[in-house]
């Protein structure tokens, strides 16, 4: 499970998924993604968030950084109100972005992988330049 | 003893695994999944953040 812009990613990322398929110009509604998601949800719960997704892994190996006990953060005010913010990203960047703003032929982009997920440009952006001339040049 | 139905119980996990089954069928009969694949081989520089 991988970014899904990356023809290296075996399984795509279904967030993106969700955005290529309801910004296609034929289809509205993701029913292949959200069927998907919705039978793994149910079996296996967030054991993808866990043991599949890479970036699990990356902020579990930063979280083991060793930092003194005065800068490590437990909580802090608004933490509980901003964790609807995930949701109102979802909502707009998964969904009604994809979905509203196209182009010319009525093709949606994916906003979250474009915007704020950092999945591709660390996972692959960085990599790719660093070990491609051809990339390089282009940044 | 009587035996606890355990659909009764378990309802909305049967239901949700009936709406993940109808949905993934809509979407294969659809052919969605070709679209999923197709953008998935195709690197998106913008994505990577390279474009």
């Amino acid at each position: 499970m991988n970014c899904y812009s990356c023809p290296g990613a075996v399984a795509a990322c279904p967030i993106g998924a969700l955005q290529a398929t309801i910004g296609s110009y034929e289809y509205k509604f993701a029913f292949y993604v959200a069927g998907f998601m919705i039978l793994v949800g149910t079996f296996m719960g967030r054991f993808v968030c866990g043991w599949l997704c890479p970036f699990g892994l990356i902020q579990d190996l930063l979280n083991k950084i060793p930092l003194p006990s005065k800068l490590k953060i437990r909580t802090f005010k608004g933490d509980r109100q901003l964790r609807w913010l995930k949701y109102g990203i979802l909502l707009v960047f998964v969904i009604l972005l994809p979905l509203y703003i196209t182009d010319m032929i009525g093709q949606g982009y994916p906003w979250f992988c474009k915007l704020i997920c950092p999945v591709g440009t660390l996972e692959g952006g960085i990599p790719l330049v660093l070990l491609n001339d051809a990339m390089r040049a282009t940044v | 003893m009587k035996q606890k139905n355990i659909f009764h119980s378990n309802w909305v996990t049967v239901l949700l695994l009936v709406i993940g089954v109808i949905f993934l069928s809509l979407g294969i009969w659809r052919e969605e999944y070709a679209i999923v694949m197709s953008k998935a081989i195709n690197i998106c520089l913008e994505c990577i953040g390279i474009g």
